[in-house]
């Protein structure tokens, strides 16, 4: 089956679109795009399709258009969509199993620095059980080559506002067993599940 | 009344406020907290951007912790209120 957009003529994969009902979970066929989710969007103003559009998308199995989205990183998982949709549709978690899809399928991510942002949240929770701000923001301006001197003047003011607050410490506050954290990293996001 | 806390990373840094905070209020109603033994990170948005089963199991673990004299619980790490995580 063929889908007529104002950008020319796309197929839909029915195979995509049970893939996303499968590993998402997600109930996508009950929307009737009443669009009170992207009226209470507090995202959608970056968002190239809005949270309604990604959900008939999906259910259309239009992958390029889903998963070359800026939508399905954009999305903060503030929840407003799915607390007001009166369908109950889990759309954060759906973007989550959609960005998920997107990095295993290798497509390539129109909001770089959104992924990178996780990766690194996660890398002082994995070596110390509890997160450590001042490592997280070091890795994020390296990986995310945030090098510019725009982004210096901002980082620089803006840490030594929060040490001034007491706000960022300067040695990690580490757990006792760590290696739980480790075996906890291997056994579920790292790839080692059963 | 006693409850097992958990306090979350960032009642201890970037939101030290809110710790500081929610203990008082605790402490004026009669609210006795006991923080849960080498608690960890919940994973917090991060945890279920990346992988479900992460999300679920950064949470759990602090959850398993034994506190050893409260039954009651009080959570204030994003991830513990997450309906998901």
């Amino acid at each position: 089956m063929d889908y007529i957009s104002s950008t020319g003529k796309k197929s839909c994969d029915g195979a995509f679109a049970d893939r996303v009902r499968e590993e998402s979970g997600v109930a996508i066929d009950r929307c009737y795009q009443c669009m009170t989710c992207t009226l209470g969007c507090d995202a959608s103003f970056a968002m190239d399709y809005a949270p309604n559009q990604i959900v008939r998308l999906a259910q259309l199995g239009l992958k390029d258009a889903v998963l070359g989205s800026t939508s399905i990183w954009v999305c903060t998982s503030c929840e407003s969509c799915v607390t007001r949709c009166p369908n109950e549709i889990d759309i954060p978690h759906l973007m989550d199993s959609l960005h998920q899809m997107a990095l295993r399928d290798g497509v390539r991510v129109p909001e770089p620095s959104v992924p990178v942002f996780h990766e690194v949240f996660l890398a002082p929770v994995k070596q110390f059980g509890r997160q450590f701000e001042v490592m997280m923001t070091g890795l994020f301006i390296f990986k995310a080559k945030k090098f510019s001197i725009k982004d210096m003047v901002t980082n620089a003011t803006l840490g030594l506002n929060m040490f001034i607050r007491r706000k960022l410490k300067f040695f990690p506050a580490a757990i006792k067993d760590k290696q739980a954290m480790k075996e906890i990293f291997k056994k579920t996001s790292e790839g080692g599940k059963s | 009344m006693k409850y097992a806390y958990y306090p979350g990373c960032t009642q201890e840094s970037t939101a030290e406020e809110f710790g500081l905070s929610s203990e008082a209020v605790c402490h004026a109603l009669g609210i006795e907290l006991e923080e849960i033994p080498d608690w960890s990170c919940c994973g917090a948005s991060s945890g279920h951007f990346v992988d479900e089963d992460l999300a679920h199991a950064l949470p759990a673990r602090a959850f398993e912790r034994p506190c050893p004299t409260t039954p009651r619980w009080a959570a204030a790490g994003p991830g513990q209120a997450d309906r998901r995580g």
